[in-house]
């Protein structure tokens, strides 16, 4: 065994799903950072938007970012940051510093979600199998966002491109649970491209 | 099963979120200078109305926020939602 | 022979594709196309099934969803289904199916002696015969059970897939018959998303079975075109094989798809069905409408069935039920029937109880050489397994009786018309409004409530020309409302073959008389419900419809009465002399028809029934050969056992290793939420019953939260780890509870308060290790410094553990010298392992929940949920030194003077030790006042915990008991199950440890 601290996580395990129609995997570990502030903190949103150098997002599944990090909508004083892992601790002590004297909180969930990526022409169809989102009116392009819960596992799901990109962010505890859901529910259209 | 207007995310199913009894129920702010009969009234007492009745709801698969549902309860129909901290909507007698 | 009721042509079957299907046992071929109803028919075979409570012999009386009498077991081994309408199995090659309640057989069937004892079976047989004596009901259930036999539930399991699916849609149109094709295609040309939904494998409806012109062209052909638009338009779906089931409020419909029940082969991918949940800001019911039987002596022979019904297997599947029709009518429609059996050869009777005859139809009758009975009845039938020969006689309008000679018929078939009943179910679940219409004598829709239209023979109107015209405005308008453009409106001319008026119904009721003894003028086929039973119902006093209902339990079966209810409600209305409407009808529940247990559950069976959540250790327990303990949905390690041990000696071992040098606990599960802003610590004196203001940074403290009612709830440590920053932990079970009741007051109470809250539960691993070594172990793993002076109990200290950031919490469960180290979840199994490897020295080991409890119980530590049960105060357990005094308010506070708190015979908790030092009390046993042979003895109060003590050498156990504190050191007893009585003596309930040294170490 070496010294150096190995990471694990219980979806390294499992086998990703590639087809034409829908694909599985697995997302590195990102750096996750709950930022908390008052929907009317003016000085506090000020301070963190001249700090990521870009507006938060004002309403529900809005996602806003740059090259290195992105925002996304929780709740009216809830946002979930995402950079690179590495890069995590610098954003946080970053955030901490501009907003010592207000009323916030920032605090890392790196660990609290585990993301996997569903893909694919067929993704949509997958996720309505036990998602109740109307995705006429929700997640209809790049860069939105929606909390709901899949089967019986709460999620957020990101969409990353107008292309059919999904991040699918759960609870490191029923990780297992959801992947082994999204997995089986795709199958049919693996097989049925043959 | 109803759709909810959830005053922050939209309109979402019903199963996404939670009733949790009638709304605007203050605690009382002397608990300690109350009579039990009035701290009973507190704990126990609720309205059971047919028609339109006041109850909170959150919204848990979604922004996990507590909110106010007006809702008819013969009809069924939300007649509206609002945020917590906003006053009671009148009761309009149609 | 084969076939031999196959016309020589017509119908839609493919006869060349001929499938083998076998029938109770014997073989036979249909054609593709055919349902199974169609293809038995086709082969003669008219005896189906026996009837539910008589076992009388029943044929198929309609053909599609509504039928009550051809009921059969459906496939073999695990994918047997009981309780399946032939007329709707659509025919696969190697189909098995076989007769319904009877025994031995259908031919020879035992139970069909109840027919001649049906004086013995009359309506409310079971609630007279089976009420008394109660202990006697599981001897009679057992037998009518048997008896009743609804077919067999398959004994393994079922192999098949089943989906579900969430949808979302402008408009919905259930039912793909002339109307809901119309709509869907104004509405679909409107460019809004439509959804159309159709239980049949061809849409068309009524259409696919009579004949008819639409602008003087053939009918057929037209149909077609209109199916071709539909299907080239890329904002409509439809669903053929799918079943509206449920119409529930905010326009939500389930509706059940049969995937691929009808073929050959099970798919390994597909599902066998799919549930479809599915929202529409507007409903479309264009369901059409179910023919009404007639109700006369013996109507439930096989061979005698509905008009349309014979018309259908005609047309549509060319399938000749009879050469010597009878049909019996009350109206003009079903004449289209007899027609038809003419041409296709079948010489046809009518018998019509109406005495005035439309000029063209007469006509026609004449032409075709079809001799028509005015104003007569069908009063009985005959024939042993098949209707063979009829009675009729004159009916006396104004005298309400028969007169004249009785003639004979020899038939057989019977076809019967009693006019159409618009399918209201949907319409009445969505609360629907209906009223009686006196023109077709049937229920009607009147009020709509939801957002929603109804349309087509579905709202009473059956005229084929106003039904074009309105239905594809309908789906116009439908879409026009929800602000999509407006298409261009479309004249249709439709014709029927002959022209006549659907209103031209007579009301008709034969039961109403007694007319021969011994036989039975059926209401309900499915539940054997006779005219003679809503008649007795009525004289006994189950007047209300929903007390007539379940009294004689007409409308009950698995077809929900759809063929049944309006002669039930109009015979009611005929005894008591009111109108229909007066009567009222039963309320329509979902679903629609029988539905699978399977598509409800969807996928979620097996591993994926329900979340099992799993630590980020979880697989170093698998592979340790863990036995697993279910905590609300996580997985816990329950104990660890080695070589053959069982969990006794598992758990001494692992008690002992803690107490003696060195355990590790995977502690991940706690509730763990982080708390920040300048009122957190005012917050948490509102929560917790203890002070939390001079908490210094860098500490820990134990907190109890009560509800309310100050009643415990929750409890765990809370640790100040900043000035404005705390970490708060929560039981196992409790984390979602505690998190939802910190947000109420925050986000309803208490606006103004700064704090946040946010659930780190998963964030972080928890390994906790607790022994006498435990600090000389942990020393060599990290930096900081555990000494003693500068790391004591109940402190916190941030630093590295394992080359891993790390927050370590000095607490202990357990009693002993504790740490609990948390590391970031995907570090958790990596620390873990190498704790192991550095723990040999120390014989480090891995105990699971049952140690962690006994070791609790020794110490007297409370697991709430387990000790408490959400009945006890602080000071019913004995903590009245965590409530503070002093605070002005918190959560709970101020029950703690209300009677019922301050009471002083409340059961305290307190320790219970055995006198024979051996025996484990069950947890749950009741300490009683006076042990007496047999219940009732007066209860004292109840063991909450109970567990052999590997430290002390004998068992303890912890109690609920009613006055216990000053019951110290008295004796009690606890009565057994098994009839021993075991006395006890009342302790306090610390056993080990008295006074905390060793935790303090």
């Amino acid at each position: 065994m070496s010294n150096q601290p190995q990471f694990f996580s219980p979806l390294t395990q499992k086998e990703k799903i590639a087809s034409d129609n829908i694909s599985l995997e697995l997302i590195d570990f990102l750096g996750k950072i709950n930022v908390r502030l008052k929907e009317d903190d003016v000085q506090a949103r000020d301070a963190v938007e001249k700090y990521l150098t870009y507006s938060l997002p004002k309403s529900a599944g809005e996602v806003t970012g740059n090259n290195e990090t992105r925002v996304l909508w929780l709740g009216p004083n809830e946002y979930l940051l995402l950079s690179e892992d590495e890069k995590k601790d610098n954003v946080i002590n970053g955030l901490r510093e501009i907003l010592s004297d207000l009323f916030c909180a920032i605090i890392d969930v790196s660990d609290y979600y585990l993301t996997m990526r569903l893909s694919g022409p067929k993704s949509i169809e997958v996720l309505t199998k036990a998602c109740p989102l109307n995705f006429d009116q929700y997640l209809t392009k790049g860069n939105s966002c929606a909390q709901s819960y899949i089967s019986k596992a709460t999620v957020l799901i990101d969409r990353l491109s107008d292309d059919l990109v999904f991040d699918i962010s759960v609870r490191w505890s029923f990780a297992d649970y959801l992947w082994d859901w999204l997995a089986d529910s795709s199958n049919e259209f693996i097989f049925s491209e043959k | 099963m109803f759709i909810i207007n959830c005053p922050y995310c939209g309109e979402r199913d019903q199963t996404e979120f939670t009733c949790h009894g009638e709304a605007h129920i203050a605690r009382p702010d002397n608990p300690s200078e109350i009579s039990d009969e009035e701290w009973g009234r507190y704990l126990f007492f609720r309205e059971n109305p047919k028609g339109t009745h006041f109850e909170r709801w959150t919204h848990d698969h979604g922004c996990r926020r507590w909110f106010n549902v007006m809702r008819d309860t013969v009809t069924d129909q939300i007649i509206k939602t609002y945020k917590m901290g906003e006053a009671k909507p009148e009761i309009s007698n149609e | 022979m084969s076939n031999q009721n196959r016309t020589i042509y017509g119908g839609k079957v493919n006869r060349e594709k001929p499938i083998n299907f076998v029938f109770n046992g014997k073989s036979y071929i249909g054609y593709q196309g055919d349902t199974l109803a169609s293809a038995l028919l086709a082969n003669d075979v008219h005896l189906i099934g026996r009837s539910f409570k008589y076992h009388r012999a029943r044929g198929i009386l309609t053909a599609g969803s509504e039928e009550p009498n051809a009921i059969v077991q459906l496939g073999l081994g695990a994918r047997t289904e009981p309780n399946i309408r032939a007329t709707e199995v659509e025919l696969y090659e190697g189909l098995e199916a076989s007769s319904q309640n009877c025994w031995p057989s259908v031919n020879f069937d035992i139970g069909a002696m109840n027919n001649f004892l049906s004086r013995i079976f009359p309506a409310g047989f079971y609630y007279k015969t089976f009420k008394w004596p109660p202990s006697m009901w599981l001897f009679y259930e057992h037998f009518i059970r048997k008896a009743a036999g609804l077919g067999q539930s398959p004994t393994a399991k079922n192999p098949d897939r089943y989906e579900q699916k969430f949808y979302y849609t402008d408009i919905t149109i259930v039912g793909g018959g002339i109307s809901g094709l119309l709509a869907a295609l104004g509405a679909g040309r409107s460019g809004c998303k439509v959804l159309l939904i159709d239980e049949n494998p061809e849409l068309g409806g009524y259409l696919l079975d009579y004949n008819f012109s639409i602008n003087e062209k053939d009918g057929k052909k037209w149909l077609k075109k209109i199916i071709e638009e539909l299907d080239g338009l890329a904002n409509v779906t439809i669903l053929k094989r799918t079943t509206a089931m449920g119409y529930y409020d905010y326009n939500y419909l389930t509706a059940l798809e049969k995937v691929t029940n009808h073929h050959v082969e099970f798919s390994n991918t597909l599902p066998r069905e799919r549930y479809w949940r599915i929202r529409s800001k507007k409903v479309i019911l264009a369901q059409g409408a179910f023919e009404r039987p007639l109700v006369f002596a013996d109507n439930d022979r096989p061979g005698i069935m509905m008009a349309s019904a014979g018309q259908k297997y005609l047309s549509r599947y060319g399938v000749l039920p009879g050469k010597s029709v009878v049909l019996f009518t009350n109206n003009d429609h079903a004449y289209l029937t007899a027609f038809e059996f003419v041409e296709k050869g079948a010489k046809v009777t009518v018998v019509d109880t109406r005495d005035l005859l439309n000029a063209r139809i007469s006509e026609k009758c004449k032409l075709l050489n079809i001799k028509v009975f005015k104003s007569y009845s069908v009063i009985k039938t005959y024939g042993d397994k098949k209707v063979n020969r009829i009675e009729i006689q004159q009916v006396d309008k104004n005298q309400n009786q028969l007169t004249g000679e009785v003639e004979n018929i020899h038939t057989d078939c019977v076809l019967m018309s009693g006019g159409w009943n618009p399918a209201v179910q949907l319409f009445s679940q969505s609360r629907g409004k209906l009223k009686y219409d006196l023109k077709i004598n049937t229920f009607v829709p009147d009020k709509i409530i939801e957002n929603q239209k109804i349309i087509g023979s579905n709202n009473g109107q059956f005229n084929l020309q106003e039904n074009l015209n309105e239905s594809f405005e309908a789906g116009i308008a439908a879409a026009n409302e929800l602000n999509f453009n407006s298409v261009e409106k479309v004249n249709w001319t439709g014709k029927e073959e002959i022209e006549f008026t659907h209103s031209d119904v007579e009301p008709y009721m034969l039961g109403k008389k007694k007319v021969t003894k011994g036989s039975k003028h059926f209401i309900d086929f499915q539940n054997d419900v006779t005219a003679a039973d809503i008649f007795l119902a009525q004289r006994e006093g189950y007047i209300s419809v929903e007390h007539t209902k379940r009294y004689t339990t007409t409308g009950m079966g698995t077809d929900q009465g759809k063929t049944s209810n309006v002669n039930a409600l109009a015979l009611m209305s005929h005894i008591h002399n009111k109108p229909v409407d007066e009567i009222g009808h039963t309320t329509f529940r979902p679903p629609y028809a029988p539905q699978t247990i399977g598509a409800i559950a969807g996928r979620s069976v097996d591993k994926l029934f329900d979340p099992v959540r799993k630590t980020s250790i979880h697989e170093w327990h698998v592979e340790n050969k863990a036995v697993f303990e279910d905590v609300g949905q996580w997985k816990r390690p329950y104990y660890f056992p080695q070589n053959k041990e069982d969990i006794h000696q598992a758990v001494k071992r692992e008690c002992l290793a803690v107490r003696n040098s060195l355990g590790i606990l995977d502690a991940s599960t706690l509730g763990k939420i982080d708390l920040q802003g300048p009122d957190a610590a005012k917050f948490l004196n509102m929560i917790y019953t203890n002070a939390w203001s001079k908490l210094e940074i860098g500490s820990c403290r134990y907190g109890l939260m009560c509800n309310e009612h100050g009643m415990i709830f929750d409890d765990g440590v809370t640790s100040r780890l900043g000035e404005n920053h705390y970490h708060m932990t929560t039981t196992t079970g409790g984390a979602a509870r505690v998190m939802s009741w910190l947000e109420e007051f925050l986000q309803t109470e208490w606006l103004d308060m700064k704090v946040f809250c946010t659930s780190v539960t998963e964030q972080w691993a928890v390994l906790s290790i607790s022994g006498p070594n435990s600090r000389k172990f942990l020393e060599d793993l990290t930096n900081i410094d555990l000494s003693k002076e500068n790391f004591p109990f109940m402190k916190f200290r941030e630093g590295e553990v394992c080359g891993v950031k790390a927050r370590i919490f000095r607490i202990s469960f357990t009693g002993e010298l504790s740490y609990e180290v948390n590391v970031p979840a995907r570090y958790g199994r990596y620390v873990w392992e190498k704790f192991m490897e550095h723990g040999k020295k120390y014989n480090i080991t891995p105990y699971g929940t049952e140690t962690m409890h006994v070791l609790r119980a020794e110490k007297g530590f409370i697991i709430v949920g387990q000790d408490t049960d959400g009945s006890v105060t602080p000071s019913d357990m004995n903590m009245d030194w965590i409530v503070s005094k002093k605070k002005e308010d918190f959560l709970g506070k101020r029950s703690y003077t209300r009677s019922d708190t301050v009471r002083h015979d409340r059961k305290k908790f307190v320790g219970l030790l055995v006198n024979d030092k051996k025996t484990i009390l069950p947890e749950g046993s009741h300490i009683v006042e006076k042990a007496l042979k047999q219940p009732p003895m007066k209860m004292l109060g109840h063991i909450t915990s109970s567990y052999y003590s590997p430290t002390l050498g004998y068992p303890i156990a912890l109690a609920m008991l009613k006055d216990g504190i000053s019951k110290m050191g008295e004796q009690v007893v606890v009565p057994l199950m098994n009839g021993k009585i075991i006395e006890a003596t009342v302790t306090d309930t610390i056993f080990y440890d008295k006074e905390g040294k060793r935790n303090n170490e």
